[in-house]
């Protein structure tokens, strides 16, 4: 025992435990992405930003000069408002187990692992840009989330915004566009800057420009033989959470243009006859590849998502009619909440119609759906999607499961049988 | 003066330690062969002549560890858990540590004891008739990454991440670390990758029991700073290892023992 350790206090002993661990898993992960072979080469710079987690985050954010860090936790926060302040969105949806243990002093059993797993990465320093946010802004989505912001507010100032739950009622609309006002003087307050016409505009038109090549990837995934793995895709999706829109743009439309370029060349990335799979449930963050790395182990290809990590991201545009203050900040509001197809919202009408469109688009042939132990918005829904999958006539396989790794094999049965099953009505 | 012997015969190495009515005097560790009883023996007669003491010289002979029936010169013999612990416990005291937890790596068991805070044995636990994750382990992996055993806590800590190892097994181990030597990764981030999973292991057993702080870790892979270092991650608090020879904690308690018996007796 060296002296210079023992001085090392019990958070710190912690969470060198968990940053260790992270690393090896981390570094099993990506040695599992590597092994997939014939991947873009494109995919390289989406790698760097998943290895800084082996080196407890390093780089993994990168901040442009002055850029304040705010923290946001769900799909709900309008990140066209914080750009426009000059600060930097981070998603912090967290899809590690290592810190699951340690969420699981401030929560119950019964949470589902990834508000654990964010709530044990904010109480210990593993993963420097958690510890590196202004302010954390906290959407009342689901019921953990709303619980959250008291328990997060222990380590960063947190903005909670309410959410209706109706959402396809005009009071709703009303209510949702006064929580988007609310967060903008939240937002003003805590950056200092003023969010002008001009600059709401610009940044406005940026993510737009980052959805145009949203779109262009999802219009190439539909490839029939596919061109990337979905392995890769949710990586590239994933990305966005921590890298400045800018940035991922100009990443993502050079992956495109190797991929259009594969899609001429006739390059595979599956086995001829792999089983055509869709993922949708509860979301999948990084390093939580536990799913889909079996399913494409498994001989089966993940063409398509929905997930609020992947698909659902970027996929709804501003609408701005005018260009008018007032018409731009209705426009945001409208952008993330009436097109929405989270389970958290009474109606699942527009998430239905998103997964029959999906499953045509891509040529689904079976559909998993993911339940995170504890995630009762997507566990509710279960019913109605099998019902839908039965109508439509496509098999459905529905796993409940968490961040830890001692189910695999028990999932990797299941899975392949399934897509034995799926392979099998080819006739 | 009065001397006293302990002799701790394990699966690997038998270890000898003598000691007066104050202090310990010395100790030897001998790999421990086919014949016990003699390697035993033959330690001893170098130590003793080492101290230039004869085996007249000895009030009391006790005796430990997986072969302590197989010596018949000793007076009495006793669990090595027991001595275990009467060994930490003095360690703990020469250094101002009051030892609560003990682990202990052996050749080819590891166990977890528990003490309360008046020095009792509270509680253990052991793993059974499997050498998972025990100096077995090491040696096996030592062997195919053709290094010496002496030489892999070394190594370990200029890994940048350990590479998770699934099995601990002494046998199954092996196929992994094969493969893994195939895909050419560091030999660094394989032994630390290792060790983080004997680690586990063993503070998974030492969760079980309970741990209190100060824990105390001993054997023969207690020599091992990468191993030190992976143990101290896994349990998230200091370990105590007692300098320069924790492989003979045990045999030194098994000399404290003959000694108390002794002035026990003829008191």
């Amino acid at each position: 025992m060296t002296e210079q350790t023992k001085k090392l206090t019990k958070r710190e002993r912690l969470a060198n435990k968990v940053k260790v661990n992270l690393a090896m898993s981390v570094r099993e992960i990506m040695d599992q992405i590597n092994d997939q072979g014939n991947r873009p080469e494109n995919m390289a710079y989406f790698d760097r930003i998943f290895e800084t987690f082996e080196h407890g985050g390093e780089g993994t954010v990168q901040p442009r000069k002055g850029e304040k860090i705010i923290g946001t936790y769900c799909l709900f926060v309008p990140e066209e408002l914080i750009y426009a302040t000059g600060a930097r969105p981070v998603r912090l949806c967290s899809g590690a187990y290592e810190s699951v243990e340690i969420g699981e002093d401030y929560l119950p059993e019964g949470a589902c692992p990834m508000v654990k797993s964010e709530i044990g990465f904010s109480a210990l320093p593993v993963l420097s840009f958690f510890h590196q946010c202004e302010m954390l802004v906290m959407p009342a989505s689901c019921d953990w989330k709303v619980k959250m912001a008291e328990i997060l507010s222990e380590f960063a100032p947190v903005h909670m915004m309410d959410m209706p739950r109706v959402k396809e009622e005009e009071s709703s609309r009303a209510f949702w566009l006064e929580e988007v006002k609310r967060f903008i003087k939240r937002l003003e307050k805590v950056t200092g800057v003023r969010i002008t016409r001009r600059r709401l505009k610009q940044s406005i038109q940026m993510i737009q420009r980052a959805q145009v090549e949203f779109h262009r990837f999802h219009r190439i995934r539909k490839a029939t033989p596919p061109v990337i793995t979905g392995r890769d895709a949710l990586e590239v999706m994933n990305a966005y959470f921590y890298d400045h829109v800018e940035d991922w743009t100009a990443a993502v439309s050079k992956l495109n243009d190797e991929l259009e370029e594969r899609i001429r060349n006739q390059v595979q990335v599956a086995r001829v006859g792999a089983a055509r799979i869709m993922l949708t449930g509860s979301p999948m963050v990084f390093p939580n590849w536990k799913v889909p790395t079996i399913i494409e182990e498994m001989d089966g290809v993940l063409v398509a998502d929905e997930f609020c990590t992947s698909n659902r991201y970027l996929n709804d545009m501003v609408a701005v009619d005018e260009g008018t203050m007032s018409d731009m900040v209705h426009a945001i509001a409208d952008r993330y909440l009436l097109p929405s197809t989270c389970p958290i919202f009474s109606n699942s009408v527009d998430r239905k119609d998103r997964l029959l469109q999906l499953i045509d688009d891509y040529q689904v042939e079976g559909v998993i759906y993911h339940i995170l132990k504890g995630c009762h918005p997507y566990d509710v829904e279960t019913k109605i999607i099998e019902k839908l999958m039965e109508g439509k006539g496509v098999p459905m396989l529905k796993i409940e499961t968490d961040y830890s790794p001692q189910d695999v094999e028990q999932l990797r049965t299941r899975i392949e049988a399934f897509q034995e099953t799926l392979k099998g009505r080819r006739g | 003066m009065s001397y006293y012997i302990g002799i701790d015969i394990g699966s690997a190495t038998t270890k000898v330690a003598v000691v007066d009515d104050e202090t310990i005097l010395g100790h030897k560790v001998v790999p421990t062969g086919v014949h016990c009883e003699e390697t035993a023996r033959d330690a001893l007669d170098l130590l003793l002549h080492k101290l230039s003491l004869r085996f007249e010289d000895i009030k009391s002979v006790t005796s430990t560890g997986y072969g302590r029936r197989l010596v018949k010169f000793a007076n009495s013999n006793i669990s090595e858990i027991s001595a275990n612990v009467k060994g930490a416990l003095w360690y703990g005291e020469q250094t101002g540590i009051q030892v609560r937890t003990i682990i202990n790596l052996g050749g080819q068991d590891s166990k977890v004891i528990a003490i309360d805070d008046q020095g009792v044995t509270k509680n253990f636990a052991m793993n059974d008739k499997c050498a998972a994750g025990t100096g077995r382990f090491l040696e096996t992996m030592a062997r195919i990454l053709e290094i010496n055993v002496t030489e892999l806590g070394e190594i370990s800590l200029e890994a940048d991440v350990p590479i998770r190892i699934n099995s601990t097994c002494a046998v199954f181990a092996e196929s992994e670390i094969i493969s893994l030597v195939a895909r050419k990764k560091l030999k660094s981030e394989i032994i630390a990758g290792a060790h983080y999973s004997i680690a586990k292991r063993l503070s998974r057993m030492a969760k079980r029991v309970g741990i209190v702080d100060q824990v105390f870790f001993d054997g023969g892979p207690a020599l091992n700073d990468g191993l030190i270092k992976a143990m101290e991650d896994e349990l998230a608090t200091d370990v105590y290892v007692p300098p320069s020879v924790p492989q003979v904690t045990t045999a030194v308690g098994a000399a404290l023992i003959a000694r108390d018996e002794y002035q026990k007796e003829n008191s």
